[in-house]
């Protein structure tokens, strides 16, 4: 089997016993736990639709390594086209779940380290690239689910890994023997680690030559000795056990579903250890990752915004305010907004680049730009759905009460828009909205994929100011300006003393 | 570096290498490209009269890319030409970052040793 299905992804998950805690409780069953249900929902529709025909084409790709059809979240790419796909097939899976899909991560993941791992045998004469090899096609051929794992606790900022008082602020290699390694630490926030099956760990930052326990990769199965994985809350998380309407999204939920993930003395053999010790290569690790990573956010989010203007449209017509000038305004002041993401993720993905590996890589100035405007811009784009569907987003009864038959029909009242549209239908309307643009959302789009600093960090790393300060010194004719001189027959200075004697007489 | 000047010889062949020297179109260049150019230009015509430039690809035996930045478009122009094209892909070579004073003289080495190579 190459490619799953989504109720075989979910059948798959059977077979992994990973410990997880939430809400108190150690959790026996994941696929069983209600309220993990729709976020096993979303993952499950990113197998599902590389089943449908009319969405293949995006979220399938044909393995460089084997030649199968394989899901494209998979996928190493092989050229800018599959970059391009990328981001259609993120687009498309958030305006299918309008939320976070979890699986890019992992595919992210797997992208940097092909690169980097390659980069680190032609340099090193390391054993890394083939490691890397022999697990992605384990992962291509069995259509695997992969947790990417980066950001660690990091304690006191100010600190280098090294210099922490608590070494496990950052996961680190704690001893290492001839059949492996022995990882100790955290990582935190890791989007979609408990419906996973393996979990691919990466350096969170540039390390130093003294970081070397610290600046370590590699993959391990979720349910593997030593791990424990604690489930975070979200906005408003526990609705969807009280009632499908008050939930807003009770299908797929909201945003990922992130996991504190624990390491104590967990065992890596060497065949999956992708790094241990070189440190050097760890800032173009991160670089890597952290790249393709933001190159999503216009793709992921703006099939979120989709969703969003679809959704606050649907309300305006409810309630026949959908003609007022004002809303017009608004709701292309929304798709404007929404586009504009859209264009720097096909943007940084139509201008990638080859990588010494074969594999593509996109425009890492261009990604960067892309996730700094999602910090942005989502949070706009929610304000003007807000200003758009008025203040019952945040006050409408709860299901229960529209069900008491003392006072349902008084609710119905209220709640009625124009006459041919079901008060049901508004209400669902609303709370999709609420769900999607007043909880866990907004900071997702900060923060996710690193934040605004982070990114206007790489942007003043690369964006080749020497050359804009060039451009302005010809203009200015502190430079010679040889096509000026050209189209005039003669040298600046001779022009220009010609000119003012010109202008003089 | 310096060992691989000493091998730059033309091997056992008096044939005239036809080269084609290709800008990209330079929207967003990274590199001076007109520097490397003539940089390798340079390097050409000191220590060799076999090579002569030309303006159009069918009549090369060599086709130099001068790309400005690492998207490369005229490997994507070129692709079906790849076993006669040395390329620069901004401060890359191979897509390798190097020094950008190197590059001239990278590219220099990498067109010698293809000429011998098609010879």
């Amino acid at each position: 089997m190459t490619i799953k299905t989504g109720s075989q992804y979910i059948e798959s998950l059977k077979s992994l016993q990973p410990e997880v805690y939430f809400m108190g409780e150690k959790i026996e069953s994941v696929v069983d736990e209600p309220m993990f249900q729709p976020h096993i929902n979303t993952a499950a529709l990113t197998y599902e639709l590389a089943n449908t025909p009319e969405y293949e084409e995006v979220m399938t790709a044909t393995s460089h390594l084997t030649g199968n059809k394989i899901n494209r979240f998979t996928h190493i790419h092989q050229n800018i086209d599959d970059l391009v796909k990328k981001v259609r097939m993120m687009r498309l899976l958030g305006q299918k779940t309008g939320t976070c899909f979890q699986r890019c991560v992992g595919l992210d993941a797997l992208n940097a380290l092909y690169t980097t791992t390659y980069d680190i045998d032609d340099q090193k004469g390391t054993n890394y690239h083939q490691n890397f090899k022999d697990f992605l096609q384990y992962v291509q051929d069995n259509d695997l689910m992969s947790a990417g794992a980066m950001t660690d606790p990091r304690g006191d900022r100010s600190l280098k890994p090294h210099e922490q008082q608590n070494p496990n602020t950052f996961l680190h290699i704690k001893e290492q023997n001839k059949d492996g390694i022995i990882v100790n630490g955290v990582k935190a926030h890791i989007t979609g680690v408990i419906n996973s099956h393996e979990i691919i760990a990466l350096p969170t930052r540039a390390m130093t030559d003294q970081d070397k326990a610290f600046s370590v990769a590699f993959a391990v199965p979720v349910d593997a000795p030593g791990i424990k994985l604690v489930f975070s809350r979200q906005t408003n998380d526990t609705r969807r056990l009280e009632s499908p309407l008050d939930a807003g999204n009770p299908k797929y939920a909201i945003v990922g579903g992130e996991a504190l993930v624990l390491f104590n003395d967990v065992f890596i053999p060497w065949e999956r250890v992708f790094m241990a010790g070189e440190h050097e290569f760890t800032a173009q690790l991160v670089e890597t990752f952290a790249g393709h990573h933001r190159a999503n956010y216009g793709g992921c989010k703006v099939g979120l915004a989709d969703v969003v203007i679809g959704a606050s449209h649907w309300i305006s017509e409810a309630h026949a305010t959908d003609k007022a000038s004002h809303i017009v305004d608004k709701l292309t002041e929304m798709i404007s907004l929404a586009e504009t993401c859209w264009s720097c993720s096909l943007a940084c993905s139509y201008e990638g680049q080859k990588t010494p590996s074969g594999a593509y890589n996109i425009n890492p100035l261009l990604a960067n730009v892309t996730k700094l405007n999602i910090t942005k811009m989502v949070y706009e784009w929610m304000r003007i759905a807000h200003d758009i569907v008025g203040g019952k987003i945040i006050t409408v009864p709860s299901e229960l009460d529209m069900n008491n038959p003392e006072i349902k029909d008084l609710i119905y009242e209220s709640f009625q828009g124009k006459d041919n549209v079901e008060v049901d239908y508004i209400f669902r309307m609303l709370r999709l909205i609420e769900n999607m643009s007043v909880g866990a959302g907004l900071p997702e789009a900060m923060h996710g994929a690193g934040s605004p600093a982070a990114q206007k960090l790489m942007l003043a790393r690369r964006g080749n100011v020497q050359q804009k300060k060039n451009l302005a010194e010809t203009i200015c004719s502190i430079q010679q300006d040889e096509h000026f001189e050209n189209i005039v027959g003669k040298s600046e200075d001779e022009y220009w003393s010609e000119y003012k004697k010109n202008v003089e007489s | 570096m310096h060992n691989c000047f000493t091998q730059l010889r033309l091997e056992g062949m008096n044939n005239k290498c036809f080269i084609l020297m290709k800008f990209c179109g330079g929207c967003n260049p990274q590199v001076d490209r007109k520097v490397i150019y003539s940089s390798v230009n340079k390097l050409l015509k000191q220590n060799h009269n076999e090579f002569v430039r030309v303006n159009d690809y069918q009549e090369a035996n060599i086709i130099f890319l001068l790309n400005g930045c690492a998207h490369a478009c005229l490997e994507h122009d070129y692709s079906h030409l790849s076993d006669k094209c040395v390329s620069i892909q901004g401060n890359m070579f191979n897509y390798r970052t190097l020094d950008t004073p190197q590059l001239p003289y990278v590219v220099y080495c990498e067109i010698i040793r293809l000429w011998n190579f098609l010879n």
